[in-house]
């Protein structure tokens, strides 16, 4: 097994080395064959990296303790499920994970019905490079099948923290999203280095794009759903730097998404769309370098090594690369590049919307940062914490949520304000009603009330685009409302799948406000028969108990709950001490109903009849993961149908004109 | 005998990776024929009707005025009549007659559609 597993890694590291000199030689030599042989190679790639993960797999599976990795996440007592899934809980299997899904990535493109586009041998070569440092890695810095000195009886054991299903899927739809950003980015600098910077590129990698976005965003909120129901402390995002490492690539991704629009459509921002996706790249890259380095601290990183160094390097080595191409072929960009002609246009809309996305990302990397800047130039590391995220990245998120409440409102051609002003006025009413309704509620908070507003506003112009298009499709083509709806979004998926994410965004911008500005908490010590009120819960203690469930020790309070004077069941928030873990975890107890969770944890205890609650109530959280839901519904019907409206259609238009 | 089994299994491995590398060097493909295809980055008539559609759609929502949705329409019309030509020409097999033709259907197709709707609004 430590044979195959090693011929796999080193097997890897020779035919990435190899079809990179392959496909050089088959550019140089304009031979097809050679190009074959390197296709070859990734073929290969993909064997012997499904290979390894399935040994991996079949070594946790199977408990094969004298293997580092197999003894250093998982143990004998730990469900089948979490064994398998250990395979990405460390450094040399996430490595592993990486470097099977890029190969795996590779493999589809280099044999898609793309493969005889003179761009591939260049997307080939920019994936092999990152494919080769995956394997070059895990050789000298993480391999997943190094032996152990002695064959442990038992393994450490995976962190209970880790033990749960959003940590099965959070890892992997993050480097689905990570990964795949680096299709595009390979795609952009083959464009570039073929002197090809037409919209070309951004077209053959659309799906590709939002295949990673959508992973990216699955990947976050899977994060935060986890940090909530797990880590105990009452929140879904801390602003960790590691939850800020997959939040950055994220934003850029974003922007990059809306930006390449305006290049298809219109053929400007070239220069700014191939930053984008080589600064989106770069961002997955760095994400990677702090969970591995250990420089800053995270509840989330792998803890310090040498990779972080070798990441680094990487990092460094792939951006002079880009910076390189794209400046040796900046005069071409330029020349073919168009500016914007009006201020209030679409395009203008949506390069605002970039602006503000980067502004952010830059926020979050700088508040991240911020404790190594600071060592580096006062010696003394200061740690910027929630406080400076919400400040800097609320009105930034709120002037995003305006941008997106008038966006859609603006059209793509002969844009005026004048009716832009006629198709704002019932969203803009529906906001201010809100605004109004929420005042006469006595809902306090006028940073709230704005942001919940506008959120309203958004919301409200989006299900007027639906309707008035439907409006105008059945005017136009006397359809029923059925078939107006189902044409209208069949006919422009990619619109409409996207204006269903903003929708999602919305109301994860509803459950974002609200628990922040709106939560309750009240940390109380309690003895048996009494209560702790909060908002319009009623919870009376119970007592303690004790019990031993697969030889872990569980201490349980048994809390009665009534809610709105009515008898709601009962909740029970732990405390769990692992046989073969240090730390205990904690365990909270959550009653959600759609408007609010009840969440409770367990602080500590004196004895049997005395316990101390840390209580809260956080409004619309459950909104958050139905928001979530629903951008994944309409990422995937843009994904899924959508074609673009060819770049070229306004150039004779304006040469006419 | 297991070492002997896992050395086996490893010389596999090592084959046939060899094999995909090395077997199209010995496929009866012609090497020096690059084989690739080239980007027809060209503007096609269905993006133009993609256009024209949408840009309907945004007059029928109220986004833009009547004048500049006829003033559009009518340079993406011209638009599709000269892509017909151009279109016909490399194929050189069908008749450029027919094309020409057929873009002056299309047009009056497209000019009678406009005049319902001019109608109809």
């Amino acid at each position: 097994m430590y044979l195959i597993g090693n011929i796999t890694l080193y097997l890897g590291i020779a035919i990435a080395a190899y079809a990179i000199i392959a496909n050089i030689i088959g550019i140089k030599k304009q031979n097809n064959k050679w190009i074959e042989s390197a296709r070859g190679g990734v073929l290969s790639l993909v064997f012997v990296s499904l290979l390894a993960s399935f040994l991996l797999l079949y070594l946790l599976g199977s408990s094969q303790f004298q293997f580092e990795y197999v003894a250093a996440y998982t143990s004998l007592n730990l469900p089948m499920v979490y064994k398998l899934t250990a395979f990405w809980a460390g450094n040399a299997g996430s490595l592993l994970l990486w470097t099977v899904l890029l190969c795996i990535y590779a493999g589809i493109l280099v044999y898609s019905k793309e493969k005889r586009n003179p761009l591939m041998p260049y997307v080939s070569i920019i994936l092999l490079l990152n494919i080769l440092f995956f394997f070059t890695v895990m050789v000298i810095g993480g391999n997943p099948f190094a032996m152990t000195e002695v064959v442990p009886a038992d393994g450490k054991g995976l962190n209970p923290m880790l033990q749960h299903p959003g940590m099965v899927l959070h890892p992997i739809t993050l480097y689905l999203g990570y990964v795949g950003l680096a299709v595009p980015f390979a795609f952009a600098i083959g464009a570039l280095i073929l002197k090809r910077v037409d919209a070309e590129w951004i077209k053959l990698t659309r799906r590709w794009t939002i295949t990673a976005w959508l992973f990216l965003t699955l990947g976050n909120i899977i994060g935060g759903w986890w940090a909530y129901l797990e880590l105990g402390w009452g929140g879904y995002w801390a602003w960790d730097p590691v939850e800020n490492a997959s939040f950055l690539p994220w934003l850029t991704a974003s922007a990059f998404l809306h930006s390449v629009m305006i290049q298809e459509r219109k053929g400007m921002l070239k220069t700014w769309n191939i930053s984008l996706i080589i600064l989106s790249y770069i961002l997955t890259l760095f994400g990677t370098f702090l969970v591995r380095s250990g420089v800053l601290t995270s509840v989330h990183a792998f803890g310090s090594g040498p990779l972080g160094t070798y990441f680094l390097i990487f990092m460094a080595f792939m951006m002079l690369l880009s910076i390189y191409i794209v400046t040796t072929r900046y005069q071409l960009i330029k020349k073919d590049s168009i500016p914007i002609e009006t201020y209030f246009s679409k395009e203008s809309s949506f390069l605002l919307n970039n602006l503000i996305l980067v502004t952010g990302a830059f926020a979050v990397f700088w508040g991240s940062m911020y404790p190594l800047i600071s060592e580096a130039v006062t010696g003394t590391k200061i740690n910027v914490g929630p406080p400076y995220f919400n400040s800097v990245m609320a009105p930034i998120l709120l002037l995003l949520i305006l941008l997106m409440a008038v966006c859609p409102l603006i059209a793509w051609q002969k844009a005026t304000v004048e009716r832009f002003m006629k198709n704002a006025i019932w969203p803009l009413i529906a906001g201010i009603v809100s605004a109004i309704i929420l005042i006469l509620m006595g809902v306090k908070g006028a940073f709230a009330i704005i942001g919940l507003a506008s959120t309203v506003f958004m919301f409200a112009t989006h299900v007027q685009e639906f309707v008035q298009g439907t409006r105008a499709r059945m005017k136009a083509t006397k359809e029923n409302v059925l078939k107006a709806v189902y044409k209208l979004t069949r006919k422009n998926q990619r619109r409409y799948g996207g204006y269903i994410v903003h929708i999602g965004i919305a109301i994860i911008a509803i459950g974002v406000i609200a628990s922040h500005a709106y939560s309750e908490e009240v940390l109380k010590t309690v003895e048996t028969g009494e209560n702790i009120k909060i908002g319009n819960y009623d919870l009376t203690f119970n007592g303690l108990t004790e019990v031993t469930k697969n030889g872990n020790g569980i201490v349980a309070a048994d809390l009665e709950i009534v809610y709105k004077g009515k008898d709601a069941g009962s909740i029970h928030p732990e405390k769990i001490f692992y046989a073969n873990w240090e730390e205990p975890s904690t365990e909270v107890a959550i009653k959600t109903n759609f408007t609010e969770d009840l969440y409770v944890v367990l602080s500590s205890w004196e004895n049997r009849d005395k316990v101390t609650l840390q209580v809260k109530v956080n409004p619309f959280v459950t909104w958050i993961w139905i928001g979530g839901i629903i951008m994944v519904i309409g990422t995937a019907f843009a994904l899924i149908g959508g074609k673009p409206t060819s770049t070229r259609v306004t150039d004779p238009l304006r040469q006419g004109r | 005998m297991m070492e002997i089994v896992y050395l086996l299994a490893g010389s596999a491995i090592i084959l046939t990776c060899f094999y995909f590398i090395v077997a199209p060097f010995f496929s009866t493909n012609r090497g020096t024929d690059s084989g690739f295809e080239q980007w027809d980055g060209t503007l096609t008539l269905d993006s133009v009707y993609g256009a024209v559609n949408e840009l309907e759609m945004d007059y029928l929502m109220k986004k833009i005025k009547e004048k500049d949705f006829l003033q559009l329409k009518e340079q993406y019309q011209l638009l599709a009549a000269e892509l017909m030509k151009h279109e016909s020409k490399p194929k050189g097999k069908v008749n450029p007659a027919s094309h020409t033709e057929e873009a002056e259907l299309e047009l009056l197709r497209e000019l009678q559609k406009l005049r319902k709707q001019k109608g109809r609004i």
